[in-house]
């Protein structure tokens, strides 16, 4: 009995401890780029700053290629966290935004697409979102 | 008594057309609704493992320490802790899942009947967010919480030792899920069997259960048994401009079948095993509550 007891104490004390949070954004370097000969930039090259709440720099872009918009993530590095997003947002703070999903790594050149529904000047920055905790880690207001 | 059984048994089979799935949100693997056995130990401890397979072949092994504790003659304590494995082509993840905390009253105990009703609650110790080793989200039937704090309550029925009926209630009072899954995210087109379920929000469920417990030699009882269990509503989740969604489908009945065998030992301690599958399910399952069959072990000692 007393090793049954015992035995379900380590038990639970290890599966708690197993689940303890983690950072789990990749941190591979990408190296993703747009076709320079058929994108477009739609915006300027803006540089990020850092939000309350992580370290990110490099700079955010908006291109289009064939109709197609994506948010180009140039010379990135962010802090890590456990669930980071990129959004594209009306605001400094994401009050209106597009979530264009999970941030790909922490460093590199990154492109995510945005929907087709939406209309690319209505948005203004690009935010690096930690979206479980509401947390921002960093933001760029683009340029024209 | 005939007529009551084949009459529930025939509104529960014609009535609705989609369900949940073999599920485990929490309350029909509870206490007395699962299975009401006689039990005079003072404090019991409970060791458990199921196995699963979800949609898409999604391995789902689940594991749980049960305490149990009588108060007095009418009132018990109990309390579980869950913990999920499962792996499928999206990923794995490992993590504990729920606690829960129920009390049970024996309302009546009758020579010909006994009453009991349960109330309890459920909480989250994760939030439904894992990743996999890409950093990508995973879907809710990988997560080991659905991430919702939850309000049971229960009737538990029996009938001359022999029939039992449960209704049931889980209504999820705070919702803490923290998904971020979109299955778009993922090139497999396969991740599209799965619902998006982005800062996902759940209804509530109903209950009802009708068993039927046969006494064997040697100190086993075996209950078959059919479980119902209707979705309130459908589910929501944020989609990607920040608009709350209902995801459509997700509402509706669930119908279960399982039998449960329990052979108590001359010390007090029991081993029970149960098997359990879906009849019917609900047309999308975005709670991950998918198993299409679950095998169940479960070790108590009575002390």
């Amino acid at each position: 009995m007393r090793h049954f007891i015992y035995w379900s104490a380590v038990i639970a004390f290890t599966i708690s401890f197993a689940s303890c949070k983690k950072e789990t954004t990749p941190t591979v370097v990408l190296n993703e780029k747009v076709d320079a000969a058929a994108a477009k930039p739609v915006t300027g090259s803006s540089d990020f700053s850092n939000g309350s709440y992580g370290q990110v720099t490099g700079t955010a872009r908006i291109y289009v290629t064939n109709g197609k918009y994506q948010l180009a993530l140039e010379n990135f590095a962010s802090s890590n966290g456990p669930d980071l997003k990129v959004y594209i947002s009306k605001e400094q703070q994401p009050f209106n935004f597009v979530n264009l999903g999970s941030l790909k790594s922490t460093s590199g050149n990154q492109l995510y697409d945005i929907p087709a529904t939406v209309n690319v000047k209505d948005y203004t920055y690009a935010l690096i979102y930690c979206q479980q905790y509401s947390h921002l880690f960093g933001y760029t207001q683009f340029t024209l | 008594m005939k007529t009551i059984y084949i009459t529930c048994i025939t509104l529960l089979c014609t009535t609705y057309s989609f369900a949940q799935g073999c599920s485990d949100a929490g309350f029909c693997s509870l206490s007395v609704l699962k299975n009401n056995v006689v039990d005079t130990a003072r404090h019991s401890l409970s060791f458990g493992l199921n196995y699963g397979i979800g949609k898409e072949k999604t391995h789902i092994t689940n594991a749980y320490l049960e305490y149990g504790s009588r108060i007095n003659d009418r009132l018990s304590f109990q309390s579980k802790l869950t913990a999920t494995y499962a792996s499928g082509f999206l990923g794995s993840a490992f993590d504990i899942g729920d606690i829960y905390g129920t009390l049970n009253y024996v309302l009546k105990n009758k020579p010909g009947y006994s009453v009991n009703i349960i109330g309890g609650v459920k909480i989250p110790l994760t939030s439904g967010n894992h990743k996999n080793g890409d950093g990508k989200p995973l879907s809710l039937d990988y997560q080991a919480s659905i991430g919702t704090y939850d309000a049971i309550g229960g009737i538990n029925y029996i009938v001359n030792h022999h029939w039992e009926f449960d209704t049931g209630i889980q209504v999820p009072v705070i919702q803490v899920n923290r998904s971020t899954y979109f299955p778009d995210e993922y090139t497999d087109p396969r991740a599209f069997e799965f619902a998006p379920t982005n800062n996902f929000k759940r209804k509530s469920d109903v209950l009802g259960r009708i068993g039927y417990y046969i006494q064997l030699p040697a100190a086993i009882t075996l209950k078959p048994s059919l479980l119902g269990i209707y979705h309130l509503g459908n589910d929501t989740y944020e989609d990607r401009f920040g608009n709350r969604t209902s995801i459509s489908g997700s509402d509706g009945f669930t119908l279960n079948g399982s039998i449960v065998g329990n052979k108590k030992f001359k010390n007090g301690n029991s081993l029970e095993l149960l098997v359990a599958t879906p009849f019917i399910v609900r047309k999308v399952r975005p709670d991950g509550l998918t198993r299409e069959g679950v095998v169940n072990i479960q070790y108590t000692i009575a002390f």
